[in-house]
């Protein structure tokens, strides 16, 4: 979130900026998500420090039921301490959604640039490209890949955002659409501007807000596809994930809730900081949409 | 005196869904360097379209070149790739458009737009110094902290000067002005004029100014080609052209314009409109609104005759033959 606020102020008039805060401000919910994001990415940077055990050390307490001072959330089977798993399950999560996202939104903004300001075949082309991924059931892709490929945190990232650029390509190309074909992209032509810095200098930080916008729900659906995938067991098996943690707690289900609880609420949480984040931007971006 | 830009029987057609378009149909124009030609005509003659064509930026890409050249200094601009062309733009060839408002990229500031009109010729070295200079070149206050305002800091008169330091910043040979006041208050655009009249001056510009407005031209141009329904209809000194105009058309647009000298004159507006450039009346194109119509003006396309020094009319009723026989109004 930090980095979509500044990205913002390199670009624009710091009076838009104030201007943006206040509309911003206005949306309690909005604010609680930047603030639930803030504590989460706060918790992921400090977990070395906040986690009481080291979360892969077992021990003989297994399944300890939370409320003990010891083990404040509880244990798993293995006798791994819950709090110190979810904490350093927030690193995990944050790390993936953000990067894989940030993956996405990239390829997105550099196929859709291309797309719209170009047109003709080189658009079909992209249009046709994005169509197919779109077709493709996400999730069973995923599977796949990660079956087929193995289970680093690098491949999770790229898989997570080569599936996700089809809607940012889609929503640049049709930004672009509709900027290619005002005045100062003429203009732009006629100092005799080359095309790749029409794109990126000139047009791109016109359409930046609608981009930022989705980059922050994109990062929502990349926390959720990696837990999906750790579940299925196909998360990192170096690193403690809430996905992961929540394949461990299926046998354990009736016996021990805590298990499954506590991570599934972290994925909740991290899910609807940045759903809530997403939408408060985007109405900020539009103000005349809710007044 | 050498030519700084020949346009050579210029024609450009654009395709449309109900037929084809021709707003650029069989233009020449010469500009001796240092010259400044007003391109005249009412909206809709291909005045703009005969600039864009000469940089081959077109407002639509269903439009294009279908034959003529455009040499500037004696290369030719019409046999030129798009990599070619992108190197003239800006650099050789610089424009101002109407609206300044519109043509400035509404999130950076104005000198990065100057600097970068300036760096994706020559490079970013230099190129920031080089804005704030042009910047102040135009007469902006302070031009190092203008520099870093955003367009909609500014008025609409300092936004134009914004544009026109992006258009001179290369030193461009030729300056191409299209309507560059007609968006301004009446009081701005004298200084704009002023200004594009000392840059001149000072440069050794040449300059094609496009305006619908006689006056503009008298005050800025020694030379003045008349466009009408996508044709020259007459071309000469400008002088020339407001004393003794010799085309009806041409006659006919003087008569419309308002003079304070002549305020007791009564301004007669011209009957009819500018055809419709799918289906332009045959022969000449005026001849609808002509009151001095003959038949053959409804048949044949009239040349350019010779009127006078350097100045030429595109009128049957300068060939005595066609007179003699069918006896001109």
């Amino acid at each position: 979130m930090a980095v979509s606020v500044e990205t913002v102020t390199a670009f624009a008039a710091p009076r838009a900026l104030r201007d943006f805060w206040r509309r911003y401000r206005r949306n309690r919910l909005a604010v609680a998500g930047l603030l639930l994001v803030l504590a989460l990415a706060l918790v992921a940077l400090l977990a070395p420090l906040l986690a009481p055990y080291d979360p892969i050390s077992t021990s003989l307490d297994s399944l300890q039921p939370p409320g003990t001072s010891r083990h404040p959330l509880g244990t798993d089977d293995l006798g791994r301490d819950i709090l110190s798993g979810v904490i350093w399950g927030t690193r995990v999560s944050l790390l993936v959604g953000v990067t894989a996202a940030a993956t996405a939104v990239v390829i997105g903004i550099v196929l859709g640039a291309v797309a719209g300001f170009y047109g003709g075949r080189t658009d079909a082309l992209i249009m046709r490209l994005t169509e197919l991924f779109q077709t493709i059931p996400r999730f069973v892709l995923a599977l796949l890949v990660v079956a087929l490929f193995g289970r680093g945190l690098a491949k999770l990232v790229l898989v997570i955002g080569l599936l996700a650029w089809p809607q940012a390509a889609r929503l640049v190309r049709g930004q672009f659409l509709a900027q290619t074909s005002s005045p100062y992209v003429d203009a732009a032509r006629a100092l005799g501007l080359p095309g790749w810095r029409i794109i990126f200098s000139e047009v791109l930080p016109n359409i930046l807000a609608p981009v930022i916008v989705l980059a922050s729900l994109d990062v929502a659906q990349a926390i959720l596809l990696e837990a999906s995938l750790g579940f299925f067991g196909l998360g990192d098996p170096n690193l403690v994930s809430w996905g992961g943690m929540l394949n461990q707690a299926q046998a354990y289900l009736r016996t021990a809730w805590w298990m499954s609880v506590f991570p599934g609420l972290g994925i909740a949480l991290a899910v609807l900081g940045f759903n809530l984040v997403g939408d408060g931007l985007n109405d900020a971006v539009n103000p005349r949409l809710h007044e | 005196m050498s030519d700084l830009l020949v346009v050579d029987r210029l024609t450009t057609r654009i395709e449309t869904a109900r037929g084809t378009v021709v707003p650029v149909d069989d233009v020449s124009l010469r500009l001796p360097a240092g010259s400044a030609l007003g391109l005249v005509g009412e909206s809709g003659s291909g005045k703009s379209m005969t600039a864009f064509s000469i940089v081959r930026l077109f407002p639509t890409a269903a439009a294009r070149l279908a034959s003529g050249r455009v040499l500037l200094d004696g290369d030719d601009l019409s046999a030129m790739d798009e990599a070619g062309l992108r190197r003239v733009r800006g650099r050789r060839i610089g424009m101002v458009f109407q609206d300044p408002s519109t043509y400035l990229d509404p999130v950076l500031t104005v000198g990065e737009q100057v600097a970068e009109a300036w760096a994706s010729h020559f490079g970013w070295e230099g190129a920031w110094e080089r804005a704030v200079q042009a910047l102040g070149q135009v007469g902006l206050p302070e031009p190092a902290e203008t520099a870093r305002r955003f367009p909609h800091e500014l008025s609409g008169g300092m936004r134009q000067r914004v544009v026109i330091a992006q258009a001179i910043v290369c030193r461009p040979q030729l300056l191409i002005a299209d309507e560059p006041t007609t968006a301004l208050d009446v009081t701005v655009q004298a200084q704009i004029l002023d200004l594009l009249r000392h840059l001149r001056a000072q440069m050794g510009m040449t300059l094609l100014l496009i305006t619908h407005d006689l006056g503009v031209v008298a005050e800025m141009c020694e030379l003045v080609a008349v466009m009408y329904a996508g044709r020259i209809v007459e071309a000469g000194p400008a002088m020339r052209i407001f004393l003794a105009p010799q085309h009806p058309y041409t006659q006919g647009l003087l008569a419309s314009a308002v003079s304070v000298q002549q305020a007791q004159a009564i301004t007669r507006a011209m009957e009819g409109s500018v055809p419709d450039l799918r289906a332009p009346p045959g022969g000449c194109r005026f001849h609808p609104r002509c009151p001095h119509a003959m038949p053959t003006c409804r048949a044949e396309v009239p040349p350019l005759f010779r009127v006078g020094p350097g100045h030429d009319a595109a009128c049957w009723l300068h060939d005595p033959a066609v007179v003699a026989r069918e006896g001109g109004a």
